[in-house]
């Protein structure tokens, strides 16, 4: 890549860092916002700072009096063992579809493709049927059971199987590994990226679901964070705007977190498949 | 002898059998007992359960278990819930709602006798009646009432407007005072302005539905007026037709840039928590929406309890209907929550009839109107407020915007 010319350099830095400002400042200002009171959000909504920074007392309601402690521990267990069940099966299919052959892969490949032009809406009735006659309504296991294996996961996992070259497996073959060992032992090894980008897709959508913890639910002590926050901030006659934002920062923190430490990862999984 | 026995069996039969629809009807004053689900959509859900120690106390074998459920989805969960047969004992509607929701046919009818129609404002009753039946009890009420600024009115030295030519004197002399725009009007374009518009179709004689609830009527020569005085306000300059939209209500209002709008009650507490109780007292009046040729209606709003026809617990779901239902039950609950009652009796305690800015909320309640309570409304409304931002901003007549909406909702159908 030949060197830019410093103008030009100078320009696109500017230009990227007006672009980050404007994309930045609505986070600003719910940041803010979360310090406000329901008066001071009233009387001047266009305001940006807060009276005081000092005041966490959104904060604290939601903890104390709002349950959001219990809605983050289901959170948490529910965005945890869908990241590691799409993890360990989106892998197993991803390699059974890229390096095992069997009849009629292409049509299990295109069937996993087809779920995922499948809009999540005409899904969920059916779903809670069959929740509802597995006797499983009310449970975390309900909401996990529908995104325990994600068609992107496989799909993602399945593209970057195909870049395994196949002499190593074969190799292993000939000396006489078996196709659980192979898996575990050379292939896991080599898609780490993958398993990565697996992680933190599947972390962020089971992390944002919404309408499916919530006909799930059939009580308060089974919402997770999204379904609890949209309750927590309805006030009498209108939405508490201060617990919505302080809620929406309590929210955001873990992608954030996550964001932060596997970036790389992510702008992989959002390229597609990360390959090379 | 034979036929004695017969007979004697017949009558056996047909009292019991009279007995056990008696008893299916009757709700009996025995304590409630078991478990006893309660969905409710909005912040109401957070305050009720320490709100029922009375009853629960009263009913020590019950266990009351209320789940908020966000009122956005509070349909779509309560519909997947129905379809399924999970639904619980007993929910809180909208009015908004209720029609399309009732036309589930999952609720049960309310029991020969269990209240009494007239206890409630009439209109707030008949949300819950379908083809002659109830299937639900109003809890809470409210209507639009016309919310000005009276210091402001004094300066400019008008009173509250009683008809429509009188509004636009009312206007006339605000915007002389400086303020800019004197009529708010809702300007999100969505179902809310339809139900707006409702009232002023209605102020003229209108309505968007016949009588029966069979057929559209959303293009009438009434209605066309009546969103062509609607219109009116904003291409007079009266109104703007972009604001104050969402949270700019209150700074809006508190700065003088409105002076008017016709809104519910909790305007009045928006008010108190931005600029405090006193502010209220010296700056906010209120008054029975301007009347059209054919009177004064305002916008229909109310909350009532409906028990599912395949609840668990249906005895302890009407238990705590009648509950709720109390004057007095009312009255604090009002005091509790800031809910205006569905129970006229409760009007009369000293809580709301002290206070002089629910004046104009009593007489609107007798005559309020409610959206068409047909199933396909939310659809209709919805479309209807989207194509009023054409009137408001001069790109299409009103007779074309209602001819369109009807064909519209000639399509759509009526759902029920």
């Amino acid at each position: 890549m030949s060197k830019s010319h410093p103008v030009v350099t100078a320009t696109l830095y500017g230009l990227l860092t007006t672009g980050a400002v404007i994309a930045l400042l609505p986070f600003v200002w719910v940041l803010f916002g979360a310090f406000k009171s329901q008066a001071e959000i009233m009387s001047a909504p266009g305001a940006w700072l807060p009276h005081s920074f000092a005041n966490v007392s959104n904060f604290v309601t939601l903890f104390t009096e709002r349950m959001f402690g219990r809605y983050m521990v289901n959170s948490l267990i529910v965005s945890g063992a869908t990241v590691v069940t799409n993890v360990l099966f989106a892998t197993m299919a991803g390699y059974a579809l890229a390096k095992l052959e069997f009849p009629g892969h292409k049509l299990v490949f295109g069937c996993v493709l087809a779920a995922m032009m499948v809009p999540y809406i005409a899904l969920f009735v059916p779903q809670f049927f069959i929740i509802v006659q597995m006797g499983l309504v009310n449970s975390l296991t309900a909401v996990v059971l529908p995104i325990a294996v994600m068609p992107i996961g496989v799909f993602i996992m399945r593209q970057f199987a195909d870049s395994v070259p196949d002499e190593l497996l074969e190799a292993a073959r000939l000396d006489g590994a078996g196709e659980f060992v192979i898996f575990f032992k050379i292939f896991l090894p080599l898609v780490g990226p993958a398993i990565a980008t697996v992680a933190i897709i599947t972390f962020l959508n089971s992390w944002n679901y919404f309408l499916w913890p919530l006909i799930v639910a059939q009580n308060q002590d089974t919402y997770t964070l999204p379904v609890g926050l949209a309750v927590a901030s309805q006030g009498a006659k209108s939405t508490d705007y201060g617990l919505l934002l302080a809620g929406a920062i309590v929210v955001l923190l873990p992608v954030l977190i996550l964001f932060l430490f596997l970036q790389k990862y992510f702008v992989q999984g959002i390229a597609g498949t990360g390959i090379k | 002898m034979k036929h004695f026995v017969h007979a004697a069996a017949l009558l056996a039969a047909t009292t019991l059998t009279t007995q056990v629809s008696v008893a299916q009807n009757a709700i009996d004053d025995a304590p409630a007992m078991g478990t006893l689900q309660v969905w409710i959509g909005g912040a109401e859900g957070e305050k009720l359960p320490a709100f029922l120690a009375d009853f629960e106390a009263a009913n020590p074998e019950l266990d009351v278990q209320v789940t908020q459920i966000p009122s956005d989805q509070f349909d779509t969960k309560l519909l997947t819930a129905i379809a399924a047969g999970t639904v619980p004992d007993l929910v809180r509607l909208y009015s908004q709602s209720q029609s399309a929701l009732m036309a589930s046919g999952a609720f049960a009818e309310v029991p020969d006798g269990f209240v009494d129609p007239d206890d409630f404002f009439t209109n707030t009753y008949n949300t819950n009646v379908k083809n002659g039946v109830a299937y639900g009890v109003p809890w809470d009420a409210y209507a639009t009432i016309f919310q000005y600024r009276k210091d402001l009115a004094e300066k400019a030295g008008v009173e509250a407007p009683k008809t429509w030519e009188e509004l636009k004197t009312f206007a006339a002399a605000m915007k002389a005072q400086g303020v800019e725009w004197p009529i708010s009007l809702d300007v999100g374009y969505d179902i809310y302005n339809a139900q707006g518009l409702n009232e002023f179709v209605h102020q003229n004689g209108g309505s968007f539905v016949n009588a029966d609830n069979t057929a559209w009527t959303i293009n009438t020569p009434e209605n066309i007026a009546a969103l062509d005085y609607w219109g009116s306000l904003i291409s007079e300059g009266y109104a703007s037709p972009d604001g104050p939209k969402f949270l700019d209500t209150v700074p809006w209002f508190t700065s003088g840039q409105i002076a008017a709008k016709d809104n519910g009650p909790w305007l009045e507490q928006w008010l108190a928590q931005a600029n405090g109780a006193d502010w209220v007292k010296t700056h906010l009046a209120t008054a029975e929406v301007p009347a059209g040729p054919a009177g004064s209606f305002s916008a229909l709003g109310s909350g009532s309890l409906a028990v599912l026809k395949d609840a668990k617990n249906a005895d302890a779901a009407w238990k705590l209907v009648r509950y709720l239902t109390q004057p007095e039950t009312q009255i604090a609950w009002y005091k509790a929550f800031g809910s205006l009652p569905a129970v006229k009796a409760a009007w009369d305690d000293p809580a709301i009839a002290s206070n002089p800015l629910l004046d104009a909320e009593r007489k609107a309640l007798q005559t309020a109107v409610d959206i068409p309570q047909v199933s396909t409304w939310p659809q209709v409304g919805t479309y209807l407020g989207q194509q009023m931002e054409l009137v408001a901003r001069g790109q299409a007549s009103a007779q074309d915007v209602l001819n369109d909406v009807q064909s519209f909702a000639e399509g759509a159908g009526l759902g029920n």
